[in-house]
């Protein structure tokens, strides 16, 4: 049964996976002369040079074969070639997309951890005012671009206290070390990560008051456990369910956000490597990283609808 | 109805908060002739990154250009991109929602692949690739980012036009004789504008930010044309001499942002099924 439903959801991302691809492929080579016009402003490269280019690149033939050549290179593992770095492409996005993974991750467990906390604190309070604060700051949360907090948090710890490192990933020279490591990637986690913060606490505390009120925990109540031990064994399980849904449904944004912060701290993924090509023109690579984003965020939806039809059962709607 | 739903408003206390702030943005976005008389392209080799002063309220920048200008006059640029953008992409997205929703069949299946396919790439991703290639201006940027946001508002019209289908009331009206354009038009589409209006708000507050975003990576519309998100690229370089440049773009992003996104949580409040 799951694993018919598991194909099911599979295969039903192929064709929107193709459709968006071939949006992609459109949107990049349409516009101006398409990718060898780099060479167009090269006063060294001659009209004959650039026909030899474009013939070489199979760029003058008609878009749609050039798509269905695409396709079909793509699919075997081919993804073409890095004109600046001249290394196969899926070579270069490997790396970086480990990098982005490794600060994405960190910010999402970070903030789920400090999500759940205060969640669990803001709805077991019976106070009503504490539980506006914490929609109130969700709110806030939300509205600050990562681009400034992480701004102010560079001039403030890395450039008035000299605390953290500025950027990037390690020190350059220095030898592996954790600590190194860690201190790079603190910074712009916690700033990725704090923006998500009070949005998983809205959740975790509207969830987990919602539960609260259903009959099986009066039951478990009845039965002698105390409030706490009701709330954290029967009720966050069941509060958690709604969170995985908008987990899955902000991956595209998290990834929005994780591409701007590493701008910002100088870190060496995806969205540092999208923003050098673009500007260098490095087709192969543009759509190498679109197209990686692309099955990042698929891949989360799937997870998301398989985690959410394994923590409720309810939900398995195959047939 | 009207009423009631006024009296609900008074209660937000956030949302009121969130208008008033966003009315003072507005407001001095408009009449920023009238607050500041300096030129907010005017060039002073002689007044470089003063930091704030009586004369120039939030310093100058690394031409000498006075901030506190550039920021009323870059206000005007975010402020209508963010309400152009809203504009039509809830436009685009309410229609074809609504279209999908209504006629199912292909023509639902076709349009909901279309969301699908659009929302498996970060809008940001989107933007940069479709502002990179071509000669950006303000009305093309809003075109871009109005195209690759509406099927977040079309995906929830489609949902809600669905279950309005199946109301009785709907049967009704198909059972005494109306046409189907008239039940779409007359019975289903007011029923969708709480969603749409509310989706409306939260996306002039999504397309300021990522505007800002655009911009801070290089992206956004060339100078002069000044924005909050191109002011804070233009900052990058001056962190450690000019923190100023940094904080007051921000801030007003920020705040904005901040106040419309509580607005729009009011008005979901308000219209929600509560």
């Amino acid at each position: 049964m799951v694993s018919r439903y598991a194909v099911k959801r599979i295969l039903g991302t192929i064709p929107r996976i193709l459709l968006i691809s071939f949006i992609l492929f459109l949107l990049i080579h349409l516009p101006s002369g398409g990718p060898a016009d780099i060479y167009a402003g090269d006063p060294s490269a001659s009209p004959a040079d650039i026909e030899r280019i474009r013939e070489l690149w199979g760029l003058d033939e008609p878009l749609l074969v050039q798509y269905g050549t695409w396709l079909q290179n793509a699919v075997t593992g081919n993804w073409g070639r890095s004109f600046v770095e001249r290394r196969g492409v899926l070579d270069v996005v490997r790396d970086r997309l480990l990098n982005t993974l490794l600060l994405t991750g960190t910010a999402l467990v970070l903030s789920l951890l400090a999500g759940f906390i205060l969640g669990i604190i803001g709805a077991l309070g019976t106070r009503r005012g504490t539980y506006n604060i914490v929609q109130g700051l969700a709110v806030l949360g939300m509205s600050i671009p990562t681009f400034w907090s992480g701004a102010l948090v560079i001039l403030f710890f890395s450039v008035y206290l000299q605390w953290i490192p500025s950027g990037g990933m390690y020190t350059i020279g220095a030898s592996f070390s954790w600590i190194d490591r860690l201190s790079h990637l603190a910074a712009p986690a916690v700033v990725l990560g704090s923006v998500y913060v009070a949005q998983w606490t809205r959740y975790v505390q509207s969830g987990l008051r919602q539960v609260m009120r259903e009959d099986y925990i009066r039951t478990a109540k009845a039965k002698g456990i105390g409030h706490l031990e009701a709330s954290l064994k029967h009720g966050l399980p069941n509060a958690a369910i709604p969170l995985v849904t908008v987990l899955g449904l902000e991956a595209p944004k998290l990834i929005s956000g994780a591409m701007v912060t590493e701008v910002v701290f100088s870190w060496p993924g995806l969205g540092r490597l999208l923003t050098d090509s673009l500007l260098a023109r490095d087709y192969p690579v543009v759509m190498g990283v679109l197209m990686v984003l692309v099955l990042v965020v698929v891949l989360a939806n799937l997870l998301t609808d398989f985690a959410y039809s394994w923590l409720d059962p309810r939900v398995r709607y195959d047939g | 109805m009207r009423h009631i739903l006024l009296r609900r408003f008074t209660k937000e206390t956030l949302a009121i908060i969130g208008l008033f702030v966003l009315a003072v943005f507005v407001l001095a976005a408009i009449f920023a002739p009238f607050i500041t008389p300096v030129d907010p392209n005017r060039v002073n080799p002689r007044e470089m990154l003063r930091p704030p002063s009586s004369s120039h309220w939030m310093g100058t920048d690394d031409i000498g250009r006075d901030v506190f200008s550039r920021l009323l006059y870059a206000g005007r640029a975010s402020l209508s991109l963010g309400v152009g953008v809203a504009l039509v992409s809830v436009g685009l997205g309410g229609a074809l929602g609504a279209l999908a929703g209504f006629s199912e069949g292909w023509i639902d299946a076709l349009v909901s692949l279309l969301i699908d396919s659009i929302l498996s790439v970060p809008i940001l991703a989107l933007a940069m690739v479709a502002s990179a290639f071509i000669d950006l201006t303000p009305w093309r940027l809003i075109l871009i980012l109005a195209l690759s946001s509406w099927p977040t508002t079309a995906r929830l019209v489609r949902g809600q036009v669905l279950q309005l289908k199946q109301l009785t009331y709907v049967e009704a009206a198909h059972a005494i004789g109306a046409t189907r354009l008239r039940v779409l038009f007359r019975h289903i589409v007011p029923n969708t504008l709480g969603v749409v209006s509310v989706s409306a708000s939260l996306l002039v507050a999504y397309a300021i930010l990522i505007e800002s975003a655009l911009s801070f990576l290089g992206f956004g519309v060339p100078p002069p044309t000044a924005t909050w998100g191109g002011m804070l690229y233009g900052a990058q370089l001056y962190y450690r001499e000019a923190p100023w440049l940094a904080v007051f773009p921000g801030l007003s992003i920020t705040l904005v942002v901040a106040s419309i996104n509580f607005l729009g949580e009011g008005l979901k409040r308000i219209v929600g099924p509560t």
